[in-house]
């Protein structure tokens, strides 16, 4: 089985990354050459959510490319968050014990209104900073 | 591409003129020419080697044009170089028939110079695109040789590390079955001191060689204890440690997980801790009728080994009940893809313990079960398990 990847933007400075299928060995690869690729194009306080409905495997590989993702994304002073975690994902993220570390929503829309918000209370500090 | 550089073409021809006339041409277009009078003579001339191409009559006292060509088209060294028929325009018949023979090309006599220029350059330029082909896959081919060779070599230095069994009042036994030549897994376990024996189990995301060197790193540090200030019958010291010794940044992006776990045989407590890794498993053996046999999921969960910046691990500790029997191993003996689509799971692997882990082959047995679920015949993760049995 195969990894399929859909990139869009979600809003300005929001990148919604939909993978369905598997993401392991075979697939892993062009995932990292994809996801680089745009994190290296876009601007570095971007936020990213992972849209997990459809991935319904995930081996070690996998995980580096999104552990990796991850990094470089937080390096910049961006965020990345998970959505619609399936259970056999989330089983292998549980073992990996990686899961208290990420921010999960229930679904995309979710992950979303979360991102707008902190944009929003960054707008009006970024204001009363200005007004002082 | 400079096919003609340096092109040797050997001209046959019994006439003495005609014989002149080409090599006049021959020159002229920059290559090299040599020459032969009869057929035979060409056959000794070509058998030394290098010539790029044959312009041969076909008619000929001896040895003729075609009886030539099937000499040389018979011939492993030689049936490559190209050979283009000189005749004159009543033999077309019989170039034909060379054509058929593997000739590459036809020239007739008296031969119009810008045929002779045309079609002997692109006998040049396909036999210099040949030769650069056949050149390209011995190199390819013995790159090949060498890589196997080296992998089998880094193969049997990575078995030639896995540790002995241990046969003392605590005992010992192991599988592994790497998914590629090189594994990514690696395990090991060893006397600390006279009280403390460590045990441990380490998986490098992905296999191969690169997976493989870092995991080799890691067990001789653990097994040689070469990480500074570090107790290493403490195990949460020890893969905080490891943690901040091998980001996943300074290990081209991998990552691995860690089942550690030290005994103290003068109390029977087993400490252990662990990143990312499955829980080993503890079987406790029955006691009389009463007590049935208990199996124990050991975890203290701590994130995945390189990953999280500064992570402080945790440990626990259990109690060993004499006569009881540890297992420590990767995803790989469970995580195994089924005919069905479906993929097996640790609780499967935790059933399959129940029923079997207290048998004598358990191992095999394990072997036998993973290899059952498995769709494919060979493992897609590597395949490592270590057993140990505690003393009564």
């Amino acid at each position: 089985m195969s990894l399929e990847i859909k990139i869009q933007y979600l809003r300005q400075r929001h990148t919604l990354v939909q993978l369905a299928g598997r993401l392991d060995g075979e697939t892993s690869e062009r995932l990292e050459r994809t996801l680089m690729a745009h994190i290296a194009d876009g601007r570095p306080d971007d936020a990213y959510t992972l849209d997990l409905e459809h991935l319904n495997y995930i081996s070690s590989l996998g995980l580096r490319v999104v552990l990796k993702a991850r990094k470089r994304i937080e390096a910049g002073g961006g965020q990345i968050f998970m959505a619609n975690l399936q259970a056999p994902v989330a089983h292998v993220m549980e073992i990996a014990n990686v899961l208290p570390s990420w921010s999960l929503f229930k679904d995309v829309e979710e992950a979303d209104r979360y991102f707008d918000h902190q944009q929003e209370e960054a707008r009006r500090k970024a204001e009363l900073d200005g007004e002082s | 591409m400079d096919a003609g550089r340096d092109a040797k073409v050997l001209i046959v021809d019994d006439d003495f003129i005609t014989r002149e006339a080409l090599r006049e041409q021959v020159m002229q277009l920059g290559y090299q020419a040599a020459l032969a009078e009869t057929g035979e003579e060409a056959l000794v001339v070509l058998k030394d080697g290098g010539f790029d191409a044959v312009l041969l009559d076909m008619v000929m006292p001896g040895a003729d044009g075609y009886a030539v060509l099937s000499t040389l088209k018979r011939d492993e060294s030689l049936q490559h170089v190209p050979v283009i028929m000189v005749s004159g325009l009543e033999d077309f018949n019989s170039v034909v028939r060379c054509i058929e023979a593997g000739a590459e090309d036809y020239l007739t006599k008296p031969f119009d110079p810008v045929l002779l220029k045309a079609r002997l350059g692109a006998c040049l330029e396909k036999k210099y695109l040949r030769d650069q082909e056949q050149a390209h896959l011995a190199l390819i081919e013995r790159t090949q040789r060498r890589l196997e060779q080296e992998l089998a070599e880094a193969s049997r230095y990575v078995m030639s590390i896995l540790p002995a069994k241990e046969n003392g009042a605590l005992r010992t036994d192991w599988r592994y079955i790497p998914s590629t030549e090189l594994g990514g897994d690696s395990f090991g376990y060893h006397w600390i001191d006279a009280e403390h024996f460590a045990v441990y189990l380490l998986d490098v995301c992905g296999h191969g060689v690169g997976a493989s060197l870092l995991s080799v790193s890691v067990i001789n540090v653990i097994r040689n204890q070469s990480l500074d200030g570090v107790d290493f019958t403490d195990p949460a010291a020890v893969l905080t440690k490891l943690n901040a010794a091998f980001p996943m940044e300074r290990q081209n992006d991998q990552y691995f997980t860690l089942w550690y776990g030290v005994y103290d045989s003068r109390t029977g407590a087993l400490h252990h801790a662990s990143g990312g890794h499955p829980p080993a498993v503890l079987i406790e053996p029955a006691i009389g009728e009463e007590t049935p046999q208990q199996l124990h999921a050991l975890r203290c969960p701590g994130p995945l080994v390189g990953v999280v910046d500064g992570a402080d691990y945790a440990a626990e500790t259990v109690m060993v009940t004499p006569g009881s029997r540890l297992y420590v191993f990767c995803d790989g003996v469970y995580e195994l893809e089924r005919d069905d689509g479906t993929v097996s799971c640790l609780e499967d692997f935790i059933l399959f313990l129940q029923v079997h882990g207290n048998c004598d082959d358990s191992l095999g047995r394990l072997v036998e079960w993973a290899q059952g679920q498995n769709v494919r015949d060979a493992f897609d993760d590597d395949f490592s398990v270590v057993r140990v049995d505690f003393p009564v």
